[in-house]
């Protein structure tokens, strides 16, 4: 256990910045769901480069990617590679066309788009919003969660219900105080703090060990084999494939699309978490790793998440401890707040969707807001229930979906923005046979001919899509004509001679 | 600016649509490249010879960075027209 009086200062520090800064965002932020969620679409280019890049840097890119090489030696490494050429063009991509008609149509949830642009407002609510949105998220509150759970417990000795109680009021109500605004904010402070920890932990490894050269011929002599790649290259490479082509559609990074102010701060959403990879995820795990390969040669393998903590509380001094133990912390904060308001808004704006027009137009911001909130503290207590249960089956559902089905909307997005024959039918069936097949083809015949369940969910939702789009009638030519696809542009011209009015 | 030239100006103009369709190319080879360098580092991972691992960690560490700083960044920035953007702000 590390001294507790350096970890319990650092800890109060840290949360009384926290708590100033998402009150000083409530101050200056606007009292409406829209603001809540996404800030107005008014974060400028450094909030939004510094938010994006603590929201992608989660309690798994800390602790998981550190196990994985742990376990599965510099194969884990390749994931990480993938992020870094794969995603962040293709958040360029879409994200523009993301940010534009957000910001034009006014939305807040990643059920928004799909909605107006297919004209389905039960199923794309239901199938983006409360399975994709919701069921595939709500675990990786958890994970986040007990990932600061067990920081603290290692540093302070606490019990598991105690710390875990403690990140889920300090989560929420922070949340609450200053929504996205005042996560955002948070976040440029706990982006910082997670650079500095990552470095840190690669220095201690360095230096404890003479310096680089020196680091690797100690690893070396302790397990020789320890780096060679030990996955199969081809569920590997499609396994990461699937992880790099579903991030630009994350919907925790789809909603800083439309917080972004302009072009330029849309464009930071790249950059931000681009830096975040490529500076920390895929340079210093093996340096770290082989640290904690000397420190700890052999370790059960369910257990090696936990083995950065354990490293940074027995090799470093008290207070670098607790500062490492922070940063862990506030990468694990960021990512969970995101989640959070992520799940939040989707019971607030997207199910009020199954109301009639007239009685949804009759609740007011400030009820909304305060269900909110409701819901806020709602989804924490059950992930503060879930976090203290071995994990079952529903939960091993949830995780080993979540990248595969967000990888779904890949084509609904896409599709949306460039084929004018994508419509409605092809929409609903590409979803749901996708999500049949990623169920089928990661938990009953697991990746079939070596390539990961995700790409086989990815294609054949791909193929459906096009398909029953071919065969059903198109989307109409005035809902086309918001998206330039329309036949002709006249009509393009007066739809969009009427947005002010709509938004 | 009517919101219907600001839609052109975003979605349509042939300029930016040209720059899209260029750098959606460019990121598609570079995309297969990356496979292909991913394949054969797998297959020639260095065996923890002294040098061999902090050396490959830096070659990699080199190509991806590079990558961010040329595809991403200047590449990326560039597509988007930023520098024509400073002054402009949605209506």
């Amino acid at each position: 256990m590390v001294n507790s009086t350096s970890t319990i200062i650092i800890v109060i520090t840290y949360l009384v910045l926290v708590f100033g800064i998402s009150i000083y965002a409530n101050r200056h932020g606007g009292k409406t769901t829209k603001d809540f969620f996404v800030a107005t679409n008014s974060l400028g280019s450094f909030v939004i480069f510094m938010t994006s890049m603590a929201t992608a840097f989660s309690a798994f890119a800390f602790m998981g990617q550190i196990g994985q090489v742990y376990n599965f030696g510099g194969s884990a490494i390749f994931n990480f590679m993938s992020y870094g050429i794969i995603s962040y063009p293709l958040f360029l991509l879409i994200g523009k066309k993301l940010w534009y008609f957000g910001k034009t149509f006014g939305y807040v949830t990643p059920a928004d788009f799909v909605a107006h642009r297919y004209q389905s407002n039960g199923p794309s609510r239901i199938l983006i919003g409360l399975i994709i949105g919701v069921y595939f998220s709500i675990f990786y509150i958890v994970i986040q969660v007990q990932g600061m759970s067990w920081a603290i417990q290692e540093a302070t000795g606490i019990s598991t219900a105690v710390s875990t109680a403690i990140i889920c009021i300090v989560l929420v109500t922070y949340i609450s105080i200053g929504g996205i605004r005042g996560a955002a904010y948070v976040d440029v402070m706990q982006a910082a703090l997670m650079v500095c920890g990552s470095f840190i932990i690669a220095i201690v490894a360095i230096y404890k060990n003479g310096g680089i050269g020196p680091l690797y011929v100690a690893m070396d002599a302790v397990r020789p084999d320890a780096m060679i790649p030990k996955q199969n290259m081809l569920p590997m490479m499609t396994g990461s494939l699937v992880m790099a082509l579903s991030m630009p559609i994350w919907p925790t990074l789809w909603v800083k699309y439309y917080s972004a102010k302009n072009l330029k701060a849309n464009a930071n959403v790249a950059a931000g978490c681009g830096l975040g990879t490529v500076a920390i995820t895929v340079s210093l795990p093996l340096i770290i790793v082989a640290g904690i390969i000397i420190a700890y040669p052999t370790w059960e393998a369910a257990m090696a998440d936990r083995l950065v903590i354990r490293y940074v509380l027995d090799y470093t001094n008290p207070l670098i401890a607790a500062i490492i133990v922070g940063s862990l912390i506030s990468a694990a904060m960021s990512t969970a707040a995101g989640l959070l308001l992520l799940i939040s808004s989707v019971f607030t704006m997207d199910l009020p969707h199954v109301l009639p027009a007239e009685k949804r137009e009759k609740i007011s911001q400030e009820s909304l807001l305060r269900f909110a909130k409701i819901i806020s503290v709602a989804v924490v207590a059950i992930c503060f229930f879930i976090s203290l249960r071995p994990m079952g089956q529903l939960v091993t559902i949830g995780i080993s979906l979540t990248y595969p089905g967000y990888l779904l909307a890949l084509p609904i997005v896409v599709g949306g923005f460039y084929w004018k024959r994508a419509n409605k039918q092809g929409m609903i069936s590409g979803l749901v046979v996708g999500l049949i097949v990623i169920y089928y083809t990661t938990f009953i015949n697991k990746n079939p001919f070596g390539i990961a369940g995700g790409m086989w969910g990815f294609v054949i939702c791909s193929i459906v899509f096009v398909v029953v789009s071919m065969m059903t009638a198109p989307t109409e030519q005035h809902v086309l004509a918001d998206f330039g696809l329309a036949d002709s542009m006249e009509k393009t011209k007066e739809n969009y001679s009427k947005v002010v009015e709509q938004v | 600016m009517t919101r219907y030239e600001e839609f052109y100006h975003y979605n349509l103009e042939p300029k930016r649509i040209k720059r899209e369709k260029t750098y959606f190319i460019a990121f598609c080879i570079a995309a297969i490249v990356f496979i292909l360098i991913v394949k054969a580092c797998y297959l020639n991972f260095p065996t923890s010879k002294v040098g061999g691992i902090p050396v490959f960690n830096l070659l990699v560490w080199g190509v991806i960075m590079s990558h961010y700083l040329i595809f991403t960044i200047y590449l990326g920035f560039k597509m988007y027209d930023i520098k024509g953007e400073k002054e402009k702000d949605l209506l």
